[in-house]
């Protein structure tokens, strides 16, 4: 195998029709028929008046026919990197049109599906002046930020990773858990591989498992992630085919020590970890097999240098477009040997589970609502990284908050935030709040919102109780509801009552209990509440329960009167 | 004692630290993934992981399987019946 691998060319290269590109669904797919499609693609958009693109496909394979394709037909690739109906919405203003796994009403084009006939498709060499792709990384505001590449950087960098790892790769297939959608699944799933000669899978795979018969027959290089590789299955079939891997890569955040050393276990060799971004490529390597934190050491070819004051590394390399510096957004900190350590992020950025997520965006997109005033939003870490929200309703909000419940409201609001933000970062807890909890300085930081996390024990959802009396169809329980019952949540920040749904439902669970009740839930009847339930008052709960009419007659009352009656009538299952 | 499919859900809610979630919100039948409970790829290698562990048994090396067995959690209940039944004969 060439040590510089040819990009720009390497569709001209000779080779046999029935080669292996790459596999699909256990399948091969071979060079005729790769080249075919490639050819498809390029005969639907040359001499089309249309300039750009945006190009989003799940199939690895079809992905590149249309890339390559739509180079060879002039056209620029604007790369998104889901394909969200805002995201849609957005690129509407960058692109004359859509390719791939749209939805209809983009009308994607994709061309038919039909035998080549056999001629050969002729296919010339690509400009490497040519900016050929627009990826997208989302920035501090959430705005995506485009950032194009002539197809020279793509290239160069392709080289560089081929006479950085190309020889200990050999002709393993490469098999990936990472979207071709962003700049490290682009170069590593698929241009890379095609351009030296290695077989491409069509599909991501979601299972560890789906790898054994892969593995089996040949031998295979892992394209992934931390989050991924952080979750690997025990089993030993997997574990035996897992020996056969040539090398992992993991990139999109550092990988823990302890993952390191697992899959270091497991594998064999700690995976190469790559560090980089949209803008820059890949600009420096590691592999954590002396211990934890090792520096990061940038490739031939990568120059840079540290700025002391702001702590960050500016680079300097091929594959960026000229001979500008370009600032990373992590702190750094040098050491001996052209290496550095990393550090946390410069900017408002979150990854979460190794997806750029932009906080900020989640807080507009969220304050945008009708029901919200105000939002603020944090990462926590733990064994998953999620999101918390923390809300202000608005008064229309609390209404709705109110009528519907905590758990629906949220799923109102997760709604509306994920027409533009992917599922790893929309938030996993909710919290509804009077006000933002503000230091001595009065700002509102992070540590304040996670401090009002921290101070949660585990909630109680049930009274302390106390039977009173109990015969065959009466019982009286004296209940006391605590004052930081989870119920208590939202249902009236600063003047807490118990909700009305709650109290049904304990009379439901006591009655059933006491009694021998039919299974099925058939109605209430003459329900009331008069008089609200505030935290910590004694209440008494009188359940009557009438056999024959399969009904249920309860009355809370207190020393401040009565609270609610109402009667639940019960019935047999549908048999 | 509970049956299999809600032993399922508690498990999805106790691995996925899902908030404001009883088994009773979960339905047998609805999807998992992206509507329903709209898990994501996250949470299907969690829970993979997970299942795998608490019920001793190995996921299929067959992708299409595997997106039928996590498709709902009756499908995941049918899974684990099955394959429970094919360890003891």
């Amino acid at each position: 195998m060439p040590d510089a691998l040819d990009l720009l060319g390497w569709l001209t290269l000779p080779r046999a029709p029935s080669d292996t590109v790459a596999w699909r669904h256990g399948g091969a797919v071979c060079w005729h028929e790769f080249i075919g499609r490639a050819g498809a693609w390029r005969s639907l958009l040359q001499g089309t008046p249309e300039q750009g693109f945006a190009l989003y496909h799940t199939d690895a394979v079809e992905f590149a026919a249309a890339l390559f394709g739509a180079w060879h037909a002039g056209k620029i690739i604007y790369l998104p990197g889901d394909s969200l109906p805002n995201t849609c919405a957005t690129l509407r203003r960058a692109v004359d049109g859509y390719l791939g796994e749209f939805s209809p009403q983009w009308e994607p084009k994709i061309p038919a599906f039909q035998n080549s006939n056999g001629d050969a498709m002729e296919f010339g060499r690509l400009d490497p002046e040519f900016v050929g792709v627009v990826l997208y990384t989302s920035g501090t505001t959430g705005a995506a930020q485009a950032i194009s590449k002539k197809l020279t950087q793509l290239s160069a960098e392709v080289s560089t990773l081929e006479k950085q790892f190309g020889a200990s790769l050999g002709a393993a297939d490469i098999i990936s858990t990472v979207s071709h959608q962003h700049i490290y699944g682009l170069l590593f799933n698929v241009l890379w591989p095609l351009a030296a000669g290695r077989a491409i899978h069509a599909q991501n795979f979601s299972y560890y498992e789906e790898l054994e018969r892969t593995l089996a027959e040949r031998e295979a290089v892992l394209v992934s992630s931390p989050a991924h590789l952080k979750r690997l299955p025990e089993n030993p079939a997997w574990t035996r085919a897992a020996t056969r891997l040539r090398a992992v890569f993991s990139s999109g955040g550092p990988l823990s020590f302890d993952v390191a050393s697992e899959c270091a276990r497991l594998f064999g060799r700690a995976p190469i970890e790559v560090y980089g971004s949209s803008e820059t490529g890949g600009i420096a390597y590691r592999q954590q097999d002396k211990g934890p934190d090792q520096p990061w050491t940038p490739p031939p070819g990568v120059t840079w240098h540290f700025d002391p004051r702001e702590e960050v590394i500016e680079v300097s390399s091929a594959h960026l477009p000229d001979k500008n510096w370009v600032r990373l957004a992590d702190h750094v900190e040098p050491t001996e040997n052209n290496r550095f350590i990393l550090g946390g992020r410069v900017d408002q950025i979150a990854k979460i589970e190794g997806k750029r997520i932009s906080l900020q965006a989640i807080e507009s997109l969220l304050t945008s609502s009708p029901w919200v005033r105000a939002a603020r939003v944090v990462v926590l870490e733990g064994r998953r990284q999620q999101v918390a929200a923390f809300v202000i309703p608005s008064e229309p909000g609390r209404g709705e908050l109110i009528a519907k419940g905590k758990r629906a409201f949220s799923g109102l609001l997760r709604n509306l935030l994920s027409e533009s933000i992917e599922a790893v970062g929309l938030p996993r807890i909710w919290r509804y709040l009077d006000a933002l909890p503000v230091n001595a300085q009065g700002k509102t930081t992070h540590a304040e919102l996670l401090a009002l996390l921290a101070s949660e024990p585990v909630r109680p959802t049930q009274p302390q109780e106390r039977l009173i009396e109990k015969s065959p169809e009466r019982a009286v329980f004296e209940l006391t509801a605590p004052r930081n019952l989870l119920y208590f949540d939202g249902h009236f920040s600063g003047r807490p009552i118990l909700p009305g749904v709650v109290q049904v439902d304990w009379v439901i669970a006591y009655a059933r209990q006491c009694f021998d009740l039919p299974p099925v839930f058939r109605g209430l009847h003459a329900l009331k509440f008069m008089r609200l339930i505030p935290p910590e008052t004694p209440i008494m709960l009188e359940l009557v329960h009438e056999a024959a009419k399969s009904s249920l007659a309860f009355k809370i009352t207190s020393r401040l009167g009565a609270h609610a009656k109402g009667r639940v009538i019960f019935g047999a299952g549908n048999v | 004692m509970p049956s299999l499919e809600d032993e399922i859900k508690q498990l999805i809610i106790d691995v996925l630290q899902l908030e404001d979630i009883t088994p009773a919100d979960i339905e047998s039948e609805a999807p998992l993934f992206v509507e329903g409970l709209g898990l994501d790829s996250i949470d299907a290698l969690e829970l993979g992981v997970a299942i795998q562990k608490r019920y001793g048994i190995t996921l299929s090396a067959n992708a299409e399987e595997n997106r039928r067995h996590f498709e709902s959690v009756r499908a995941l209940a049918n899974m684990i019946g099955e394959n429970v039944k094919n360890e003891r004969s």
